[in-house]
């Protein structure tokens, strides 16, 4: 009788550590560093940045003394805090302009690692939390040109079939898609990716720039799909000539970093030309935004 | 003579879905069945029936080239005797391009003898299919000669023996070796058409498959680690790894159903066992509980899972581990492949058979000698001797079978419950020597990468002959296979059913004390039937338990190796140390002890609870000993290595630490202080492993060691008495160099 009154001691310990487990919140160890240590009174700017219940809020000290925020922004194009010769350097670019929440230095190369090659997907979390910081800036910028301002659709940018098999997932549409939860926009899967080019990380940033030539194009139908349940919308709304025939239509791109912007080019012109051969009174203006920028 | 029956050998290998040849040969024996057919017509008929599936025409046009004579044999069945021949004679001619496919669909039993003979000359190419699928038993020889010429683009030249053995038992398994002289221009890489995906036609080559499963053998891996592995092996191999998925599953399918390996999902569904309480109250059907998912790879339940939406199943929660999340992407969807085990021979449910082949354990037995004959050689202390005598006796039914008395083999693992600086490492050789000269491997799994690192040097001078290799997080030996295998805990996850004699040391120290994960990795790694020793000063309660009851073997060793007593703690009242670095002032006991320490000449430990205490309390007392060099170090420290190596060469005379130094450190000549000795972070084998650092080396056997602490606790007490008990034991057992009172004891 001993066996089945030890193994029924264990099974209430167990079932007490599980429920103490759910009830202490605070014991939790922080999402980025893997510590037991949790935060105890957030900063003031990711209090009025973001909702109560952001992950970000609750990373731990050190973490959180750690992610690097872009504080300010030196080119206006392409969100960068210091000056950019990319952006001088591209002459017609496709997209308006783009903003990224922290720099790109060891921590965040380490956390998007860990993200993106180890798959660990908690991780998701305080990324689109950094993510939102940077749609907020962004919002709040276009607010302040013109108060009218309201999105159309947010399109992430997409990975090979390949790489989306063997990681599982798309880390750009996994963090748009808790941004777009979060902000009530709706998500558009436009772009495809129509080659299998090698891993951005190891090119040069002249091979980069080759690269992505032809690489993304957008689905004509997925296209006409989204046009059209606007349509609807709009219809159901007034009766006039639908609105964004009349305005330009105002498009997020989101990617997980920003080294050239070469893929966010490639993706925008793939957009212009997908609307355009749609409709030719359509004009997209693409933004960008990004969790890094190297 | 007994009856004939017709039979119809499906035999071919290919490069084609499974699913279309299966399909294939079923119609060909629904339409071909109760007749003797020519090879050729055999062929033909099959042909067409594989392109009716398939939808293109196969390639081989002019089989009228081919000019076979062969005669399938008749084979005649007798009842009684069940003895079976069958003659395959022929000459094989031909030129151009042929297309040979031999069937043989039915149930065979009893015992036979296959002898062929033949030569065929061919020239031009050729493309064979050939798969088997055999159901019955079949025991028996099979003997031939071939000689084989064919010249023409990407062929063999060349003759060679094929002599063999097949076993069988439910599904053919068979070892076929072959020596031969191969010269020619082909390469076995070349062998694979790769193409379209629904155009593959090529070649498994059956030595290409062995290769496979032998690189695989022992081990548990992922699909991308098996790719890793095999790009790591011989050529054949490589070329396998470089093709790609579309060239691995071809060649891991066909292994699979030769039982060479196991195809497994990374995390599965299971159900826990029955409780006795579920027993007695539920009916039989309800009585096992919920399906589970566990991750077979490192055996975490359903609290270390994360289920996500993954795009390479569709499934919007597919369970992910991330226990083992470090070792690569363990998911429901994916694939997990388990090498055969020792003998190659895997069950319906994929388990390996345990115990070797006969001809395996036959080798084995005689050649493991006597355990007083092998503990003798190693210059081992008696206690050491008895440890090591008691624990061969264990293993020795472990690591040669045909040594068992009882069929079932015995589950529990062995326990060397040796004090710390005893020697643990010394103790061991005895057991791997006699692992190795049985023909076995042997693996050593400890916590730490500095103990895996410190091993290495040893193990090799000690077994200068064997194959040594280290495994942890980042080493380049990774894919190496080895007679001795030093590994950390999170290595063990990648082998399944591999080594005769699992040592796993430190046992209390391992991460995740008490995790699931340790106890299933150290089940699944070991041979079934094979030898488990598990080493420790400090064992965990549940398990001095289980000793007392019986449960488990255990050998102690009360003595170090110089066979001098362990140094007894002396507990000693001060105020907390957070309380002295905010007063910046020092105790008169503890500077008054430090100062006698370091006048006798030796070298000083102080551990503290808190990594933030370190630096602090080292600065005070650099101000109490100006002329002392004095060092802090903890697991943040990056210069960690060098500080513990300035400590050894008495650069530093004291050095102020945290638990990480409470382990596998060998100072000599030095003290012990223990500072914040009833925190909570110093439990009862924490606080005897680090009163373990003093005294070890055989000069400086009377080391000091104190409990500084604010007061009394429980785990200082148990501390105190376990360290007395061992020193009573070697006492009563006559190990102790000599009785001489401890006046260490009378200072209190």
């Amino acid at each position: 009788m001993s066996k089945s009154s030890n193994s029924l001691f264990q099974s209430i310990r167990r079932f007490t550590g599980v429920l103490g487990d759910l009830l202490s919140e605070a014991h939790a160890p922080c999402p980025l560093c893997q510590m037991s240590a949790r935060r105890s009174d957030p900063d003031p700017f990711l209090r009025t940045s973001l909702p109560r219940d952001a992950i970000l809020l609750q990373i731990c000290r050190r973490c959180s003394a750690a992610v690097p925020w872009i504080t300010h922004v030196a080119c206006a194009v392409c969100g960068r805090p210091d000056p950019c010769p990319d952006c001088r350097r591209r002459e017609n670019a496709h997209f308006m302009l783009s903003r990224s929440a922290v720099r790109y230095d060891d921590s965040v190369r380490e956390w998007l690692a860990l993200f993106k090659y180890r798959g660990d997907e908690r991780l998701v979390h305080p990324l689109a939390d950094m993510l939102d910081i940077a749609y907020t800036r962004l919002n709040r910028e276009l607010l302040s040109r013109g108060p009218d301002f309201c999105w159309d659709a947010v399109i992430p940018v997409p990975v090979s079939p390949d790489r989306l098999m063997e990681r599982g997932f798309n880390q750009a549409e996994r963090l748009a898609s808790l941004l777009c939860a979060r902000r009530g926009i709706p998500m558009a899967e436009l772009l495809v990716r129509t080659r299998h080019s090698e891993k951005k990380s190891l090119q040069s940033r002249l091979a980069r720039l080759q690269s992505v030539d032809g690489l993304f194009t957008a689905d004509p139908d997925a296209v006409a799909l989204l046009i059209s349940n606007w349509l609807r919308r709009e219809r159901a709304s007034s009766s006039a000539q639908p609105s964004f025939l009349q305005r330009p239509l105002r498009l997020l791109i989101v990617d997980d970093i920003y080294t050239t912007g070469s893929t966010i080019d490639a993706c925008a012109a793939a957009l212009h030309q997908a609307f355009g051969s749609q409709d030719l009174r359509l004009r997209p203006d693409i933004y960008a935004i990004t969790v890094a920028r190297s | 003579m007994g009856e004939r029956k017709d039979i119809v050998l499906h035999v071919w290998r290919t490069l084609l879905p499974l699913g279309i040849a299966e399909e294939a040969a079923a119609r060909w024996t629904a339409e071909n069945a109760g007749r003797i057919v020519e090879e050729i017509a055999a062929v033909r008929t099959f042909r067409k029936i594989v392109q009716a599936a398939v939808g293109f025409e196969i390639k081989g046009k002019g089989e009228e080239n081919w000019t076979e004579r062969v005669v399938v044999g008749e084979l005649r069945r007798e009842e009684e005797q069940g003895q079976r021949q069958r003659q395959e004679r022929g000459e094989r001619a031909g030129y151009g391009q042929g297309h040979k496919g031999v069937q043989v669909q039915g149930e065979r039993q009893g015992q036979g003898q296959m002898q062929g003979q033949g030569q065929m000359q061919g020239q031009g190419h050729g493309e064979r299919q050939v798969q088997v699928q055999e159901r019955g038993e079949r025991h028996g020889q099979m003997q031939g000669q071939m000689q084989r010429q064919e010249r023409g683009e990407g062929q063999v030249i060349g003759q060679g023996q094929v002599h063999g053995q097949i076993h069988g038992q439910g599904q053919v398994q068979g070892q076929v070796q072959g020596q031969g002289q191969r010269q020619g221009i082909e390469q076995s890489g070349s062998r694979y058409v790769e193409g379209d995906n629904d155009r593959m036609l090529g070649l498994i080559d059956d030595e290409l498959v062995q290769a496979i499963a032998d690189r695989l053998h022992g081990r548990a891996a992922l699909l991308s680690e098996a790719q890793e592995l095999l790009a790591a092996g011989p050529p054949a191999c490589r070329a396998v790894a470089a093709g790609g998925w579309s060239a691995l599953a071809p060649a891991l399918q066909w292994a699979a159903l030769r039982g060479l390996v196991r195809l497994r999902c990374a995390v599965a569904p299971q159900q826990p066992a029955a409780s006795p309480l579920r027993r007695l109250l539920l009916p039989a059907p309800m009585r096992r509980g919920r399906w589970l998912r566990r991750c077979m790879r490192c055996g975490s339940g359903e609290a270390r899972m994360n289920r996500t939406a993954c795009a390479a199943c569709g499934s919007s929660a597919c369970a992910y581990c991330e226990a083992c999340l470090t070792m690569g992407r363990s998911r429901e969807c994916g694939l997990l492949i388990l090498g055969g085990g020792m003998a190659g021979l895997a069950d319906a449910q994929g388990a390996a058979v345990p115990g070797a082949a006969p001809a395996v354990a036959a080798a084995r037995a005689h050649s493991v000698h006597a355990p007083a004959a092998i503990a003798a050689r190693w210059g081992l202390s008696p206690a050491q001797q008895a440890a090591a005598e008691a624990a061969l006796r264990y293993a020795r039914p472990g690591l040669a079978p045909a040594f068992k008395l009882s069929p079932a083999s015995d589950e529990s693992p062995f326990l060397i419950w040796a004090v710390t600086g005893a020697g643990k490492t010394e103790m061991v050789f005895p057991l791997i020597e006699a692992a190795l000269a049985a023909g076995g491997r042997a693996l050593i799994a400890t916590p730490r990468r500095d103990v895996v690192l410190e091993l290495d040097p040893r193990i090799r001078r000690a077994f200068p002959a064997a194959n040594v290799v280290t495994l942890y997080g980042g080493s380049e030996q990774r894919w190496e296979d080895g007679d001795i295998t030093i590994a950390t805990t999170h290595q063990l996850f990648r082998f399944q059913e591999r080594f005769d004699l699992v040592i796993v040391d430190e046992l209390d120290a391992f991460p995740y004390h008490g995790d699931e994960r340790l106890h299933y990795a150290a089940a699944k790694v070991g041979v079934p039937g094979g030898a488990v020793i598990l080493l420790s000063a400090t064992p965990p309660r549940a398990m001095q338990r289980d000793v007392r009851r019986g449960k488990i073997g255990c050998a102690r060793v009360p003595v170090r190796y110089h066979r001098h007593p362990l140094p007894v703690p002396v507990q000693t009242r001060i105020p907390r140390v957070s309380e002295l670095l905010a007063k910046h002032k020092l105790p008169r006991p503890l500077l008054s002890r430090l100062a006698v320490s370091l006048a006798r000449g030796a070298q000083c430990f102080i551990f503290v609870q808190q990594i933030r205490h370190a630096e602090p309390l080292a600065q005070l007392l650099r101000a109490a000993f100006p002329n002392t060099s004095i060092g802090a170090t903890s697991s943040k420290d990056a210069e960690r290595a060098q500080r513990v190596q300035a400590f050894r060469n008495r650069e530093l005379r004291i050095l102020v630490t945290t638990t990480i130094l409470e382990r596998g450190v060998t100072v000599p000549f030095s003290d012990v202080y223990i500072l914040d000795a009833d925190g909570k972070l110093f439990d009862e084998s924490s606080l005897v492993q680090m009163a373990g650092r003093a005294g070890r080396s055989a000069d400086d056997p009377n080391g000091r060691v104190y409990f500084f602490a604010s007061a009394s606790s429980q785990s200082q007490r148990q501390a105190t008495a376990q360290i007395r008990s061992m020193n009573r034991e070697a006492k009563r057992n006559g190990y102790l160099l000599q009785s001489k009172p401890n006046t260490h004891r009378q200072e209190r």
